[in-house]
């Protein structure tokens, strides 16, 4: 189990959230950083206990306990024991609290055999990888994922910590090892790790690494996108390389507001919920999005529409007053669109206010944006096709077969449209208008903020991975390569030094 | 066949002069490397005219192909993910595409026409970089192009630019 400092080494936020309800709320829908619903921290010292009238809140005091007093959020509440629910609703906050720990899976000595958790590990230190390991065929194996399968770790099954009560979570620990059996460590030198073991005999745990559920998931993503596989051994190699102390990996620049919230507890300032918004499941992103794909408007390749006729500039607009002597105004339309392709957002809204020639720009081009500048958005098919399955299923519902006899009173165009959609042909979306819905969300809606920020994070850790493997030559178990995961005492980064709330390393000022 | 097979061409630029260029350069064009393979070398007459592009930029195009003759040919990459497109150019052809802005307009032009792909491509990504990080007034500055946006087109495209806005 985590103690209060452990922090999920990828995104650098604690496990031990806290949530305070309102009173439209039920009483499951508070807790503090414990997850206990009898709160440590005393809510009436809190300033929005001092002014009840003015910020909405209150304390009560709960049938079970004696003299504990449960706080209840107003509009202004600022207890900073837990986030307001008045800021951030509990679906957005679900499983944000699951701890998932990389554990070294136990050595078995051959089959038959009666798996001891001590590991067997030879001199230098580090446990000798192949096929000692129970893979395929194993008691385990239909709870592990291919990576998991072929590695020396694995992830271990979620922790049971309230407010988990919503998941079904599987009882079976993959291993035998279970929640309570690890120890999470935010630093490789801890104990017996040091050697490389997975295993400490003066603790009689397991030592694990903690990410967060949801930044795994999401570090599985970007690891298959940019390495091609869940490099999980190359995840342990580098945080043994580059781990910090108690804030995940070196000069990582993360939120520089997370270090101040680190305190003995989480401090819950508000302004901050969307540190802790779910960034994986996103109550109602998908609907949010889905309304911008079936813009039809205006017609035709180009994003923007002429505010004269309300119809598409077409995509080779050139204007009267259109110079020759712009270089552009000679350039076939596919290479500005390959000179477009090479550009950010911002050259690109540059160039349209210099050249006439990039006034109109295609649709696609802002399909390529969104894929460069918010790769964080991974259902941007599955939306897409969403919607056309709910279009079409919709039309069907209300002419289905009666089309043919309808067909005479309805206008050509809507016609042709709805004949398309029930035939579920491809939606001419204007990927302007999906590319600005996101930034929007991105802006408004605290998941996907948080989406965006652990996706940033992520993907530089991704590219160390990359970086480390390109250097040594290292290609990871998984890759069916042995390589040192442990690099050996020498080798191994030192410790900040600092508590984990002034650790200048881990907000990428020191080197 | 084989002692038939040509192995030198003359290129004829629209201005009627002639470069001789070998068979493996003059290749490096996809454009004349089908001509070549479609009429085959008997039917092949070896004065190739090139109408659209004049002698000095075709000079310039054939200094590329014979620097870069013995590049492997690019493998068929699918131009529908140009995420990856990026904006490194090989130092050789950072100093190549030190010419006037005409030229390298001109440049580009012929080695579309020509279908030289990777030569369009730094063609390409030398504009991307120079307009990279500008202000619309130096971009018109880099390019010289004149300003002539009435102050009611040019809020048109402020207002119509707010996707790129900075949150």
């Amino acid at each position: 189990m985590g103690d209060t400092s452990s922090v999920c080494q990828l995104c650098a936020v604690s496990f031990r959230i806290g949530r305070i309800r309102t009173s439209n709320e039920s009483e499951a829908h508070s807790w503090d950083y414990r997850a206990s619903r009898l709160f440590e921290q005393d809510p009436s010292q809190s300033l929005c206990s001092l002014a009840p009238e003015d910020l909405g809140c209150r304390n009560i005091t709960m049938d079970r306990a004696d003299g504990v007093l449960q706080h209840i959020a107003g509009p202004g509440c600022v207890f900073e024991a837990g986030y307001s629910g008045c800021r951030i609703g509990v679906e957005e906050m679900k499983g944000i609290n699951r701890a998932r720990y990389v554990v070294k899976k136990p050595e078995r000595k051959g089959k038959g055999e009666e798996s001891s958790k001590q590991p067997q590990v030879n001199d230098n230190g580090i446990s000798p990888a192949g096929p000692a390991h129970e893979t395929n065929g194993g008691d385990d194996g239909e709870w592990l994922k291919d990576y998991e399968q072929k590695s020396e770790w694995f992830l271990s099954t979620s922790t049971v910590t309230p407010p988990e009560k919503w998941q079904q979570l599987s009882k079976r620990a993959k291993f035998g090892i279970e929640g309570q059996d690890i120890c999470a460590c935010n630093f490789p030198d801890y104990r017996n790790f040091a050697k490389g073991q997975g295993y400490s005999p003066d603790m009689a745990m397991w030592v694990g690494i903690p990410v967060h559920d949801a930044c795994w998931k999401i570090f599985e993503k970007i690891s298959l996108r940019k390495i091609g596989r869940v490099d999980i051994d190359g995840f342990v190699a580098l945080w043994c390389r580059e781990a910090c102390s108690n804030c995940g990996f070196q000069n990582l620049k993360q939120d520089p507001e997370i270090a101040k919230l680190q305190k003995l507890w989480w401090v819950h300032k508000p302004g901050t919920e969307y540190l802790v918004a779910n960034p994986v499941n996103i109550p109602g992103f998908g609907i949010m999005m889905r309304g911008t794909y079936k813009e039809e408007i205006p017609l035709g390749d180009g994003a923007f529409c002429d505010r004269n006729i309300h119809e598409a500039m077409s995509s080779n607009f050139v204007e009267e007053r259109n110079r020759p002597e712009d270089p552009f105004y000679n350039i076939p339309p596919e290479i500005k669109n390959d000179i477009l392709a090479r550009l950010c957002s911002k050259d690109i809204a540059s160039l349209r206010l210099a050249s006439r020639c990039f006034r109109q720009l295609p649709k696609a081009l802002f399909r390529n944006l969104i894929k460069k500048e918010m790769p964080w958005f991974w259902e941007i098919n599955d939306v897409k096709i969403e919607e056309e399955e709910y279009l079409s299923g919709s039309f069907q519902e209300s002419y289905g077969a009666d089309m043919l006899e309808v067909s005479d009173d309805i206008d050509a165009d809507v016609l042709a449209y709805v004949q398309a959609r029930m035939e579920k042909k491809t939606l001419d979306t204007n990927w302007l208008l999906v590319y600005e819905q996101l930034k929007m969300l991105e802006k408004g809606v605290l998941g996907v903020r948080n989406r965006a920020r652990i996706w940033k994070v992520v993907e530089e850790v991704v590219d160390r991975i990359g970086d480390m493997a390109g250097k040594n030559g290292f290609k990871g178990a998984v890759a069916g390569v042995d390589f040192p995961i442990w690099p050996g005492e020498k080798q191994v980064p030192l410790r900040c030094g600092n508590s984990f709330d002034q650790c200048a390393r881990c907000l990428g000022v020191l080197d | 066949m084989s002692e038939t097979k040509i192995q030198k061409l003359t290129l004829v630029a629209n201005d009627g002069n002639k470069i001789e260029v070998d068979r493996q350069v003059a290749e490096k064009s996809v454009l004349i490397k089908n001509m070549l393979d479609d009429l085959g070398d008997e039917q092949m007459s070896t004065e190739v005219p090139i109408p659209n592009v004049n002698d000095t930029v075709l000079k310039k195009v054939i200094e590329w192909c014979e620097h870069h003759k013995n590049d492997p040919a690019a493998p068929q990459d699918d131009d529908s993910d140009s995420r990856k497109k990026t904006t490194d150019i090989d130092e050789w052809d950072q100093k190549f595409m030190q010419v006037d802005q005409e030229m390298l307009f001109e440049i580009i032009l012929a080695s579309n026409y020509l279908d030289i792909k990777p030569l369009l491509d730094v063609g390409c990504k030398t504009v991307a970089n120079m307009i990279k990080g500008k202000s619309p007034e130096e971009i018109r500055k880099t390019f010289n192009i004149t300003n002539d946006f009435t102050p009611e087109e040019e809020e048109q495209i402020r207002r119509e630019n707010e996707w790129a806005e900075d949150r």
